[in-house]
């Protein structure tokens, strides 16, 4: 008879609930949950925008100016500038100055609790070139890190740092066992056959609030990312808004679209996907996963369920309506 | 009486006569040999059919198609009777076991419904499943509570 005890391990960071989870763990299995512990509290130490302090703070102040930097924040910025290149500007980092217009340059908790700024729409809302690049930033490695440039333009890398922080962690618990989980808040990543050897059960939220999931995933493997705007909305003087901004026209983006949830095998693009996808709205989404070959499911505004072909041999429940 | 010479006579002409049907037949056969309509007569080949002729082999064939063709319908008709019988025996079977279920839900009986309606025009038996319960998940993907 075989007993297996799982190694689980929750906190709190990058103000999500964070879980690690690996099953039949390897000698060493500790080791590799710690490294990967400190790989999230890196990352959410260093990319917050929401700490005036952190590395990424202080280089939004001056982003005309070198910045020596800690290497996880050039890493996250290079993967951001290589996302901007190839969505063609659908992801852009320098969204986080509209956000900031709107009231979004502290913790959502906050933002729900306080009186939003007094900055008005006409003020902030400024158009930018689609593909352009992003800041050209630039970097170089130093005895202490590493020295960036953002080229003049603050950004904000929390379209993208869940993800990172998932990746990292899950590098550093590839060896831990037979099957692993990471998740950061919804996002995850799902290594090995999961508990049952039949591949993680993934539940994906409903995002109209109904407590029934609207899918059931069978994942081995690949990372998962949705982008929804079930909870981060709020209203700038009676508009409403939500945190997933277009660049095109920095204005919320995704008309018709509740949520989208994408598997990749690599957790950072899955979270750059979902949050490119849903900014193409209703309308457009079938024919952008398929023509990027993406394995996407999302929910409309009316509670529709969209699946691309890529994503059906995963889905091994849909709820009836 | 008759002399000898005169019963000789007449032996030699009787004699003759075999010798005289024999060139005579084979005068004819060399005229038959030598004359198109007599030789054509022993010969068969459409090319010496007329038209109307022609015309009734063709009608003979397309009768003969028409029957094949009567036939092999009737044997259609005979199975999807057969089949058409079955499936509503099917669909009196799900329709009774729904209520017993007590659970389906408005829109998944509409489309048992329908289902059943497009199977037996198609004639094809019918399985209706029950809507099967959510798997239990480990994990669930969901909105960040901060971008």
């Amino acid at each position: 008879m075989t007993v297996s005890t799982d190694l689980a391990v929750t906190f709190t960071s990058m103000a999500s609930d964070i879980e690690i989870r690996v099953v039949d763990p390897a000698p060493g299995a500790e080791e590799a949950v710690d490294r990967a512990v400190a790989a999230i509290g890196a990352i959410a130490t260093h990319l917050t925008r929401f700490d005036p302090e952190s590395a990424l703070s202080k280089a939004n102040r001056a982003p005309a100016a070198w910045h020596d930097v800690p290497a996880v924040l050039a890493d996250a910025i290079s993967a951001a500038h290589s996302a901007h290149r190839v969505t063609h500007g659908l992801f852009d980092p320098r969204v986080g100055a509209t956000l900031a217009a709107w009231g979004y340059d502290k913790s959502f908790e906050r933002i729900q609790t306080e009186a939003v700024g007094t900055t008005s729409w006409d003020i902030e809302i400024h158009r930018t070139l689609r593909g352009a690049p992003v800041a050209r930033a630039t970097w170089e490695p130093t005895v202490t890190g590493t020295v960036i440039n953002l080229g003049g333009s603050p950004i904000d890398l929390g379209g993208i740092g869940k993800g990172l922080a998932v990746r990292h962690a899950a590098a550093a618990l590839a060896d831990a066992g037979r099957s692993v989980l990471v998740d950061a808040g919804g996002d995850e990543w799902l290594a090995g056959p999961g508990p049952d050897g039949d591949g993680w059960k993934v539940g994906v939220e409903d995002p109209l609030g109904r407590d029934e999931h609207v899918l059931v995933l069978a994942v081995t493997d690949l990372g998962v990312a949705t982008s929804s705007i079930a909870r981060q909305r709020w209203t700038v003087r009676g508009v409403p808004v939500h945190h997933l901004v277009d660049p095109r026209t920095q204005t919320p983006g995704g008309a018709g679209l509740a949520a989208v949830t994408v598997l990749h095998p690599d957790p950072a693009w899955a979270e750059v996907w979902s949050k490119t996808l849903y900014l193409t709205g209703a309308a457009d989404i079938a024919a952008s996963a398929a023509a990027l070959d993406l394995a996407a499911a999302w929910v409309t505004v009316d509670g529709e369920i969209g699946l691309s072909a890529a994503i059906r041999p995963f889905v091994l429940w849909q709820v009836t309506r | 009486m008759t002399s000898p010479t005169t019963a000789a006579r007449r032996v030699a002409a009787l004699t003759l006569i075999p010798t005289s049907v024999a060139v005579f037949g084979a005068g004819l056969a060399w005229a038959n040999s030598h004359d198109p309509y007599a030789g054509s007569s022993s010969k068969s080949g459409t090319s010496s059919q007329t038209p109307d002729d022609q015309l009734a082999a063709a009608q003979a064939k397309v009768d003969d198609a028409q029957a094949k063709l009567a036939k092999l319908q009737a044997e259609v008709d005979g199975r999807n009777a057969d089949a058409a019988s079955q499936s509503a025996a099917a669909a009196s079977a799900s329709s009774a076991a729904q209520p017993a279920a007590g659970t389906a839900t408005t829109a998944a009986g509409t489309k048992a419904t329908t289902q059943a309606k497009a199977s037996a025009t198609v004639a094809k038996p019918v399985v209706v499943a029950a809507p099967a319960a959510a798997p239990k998940v480990q994990t669930v993907t969901k909105a960040s509570t901060k971008p």
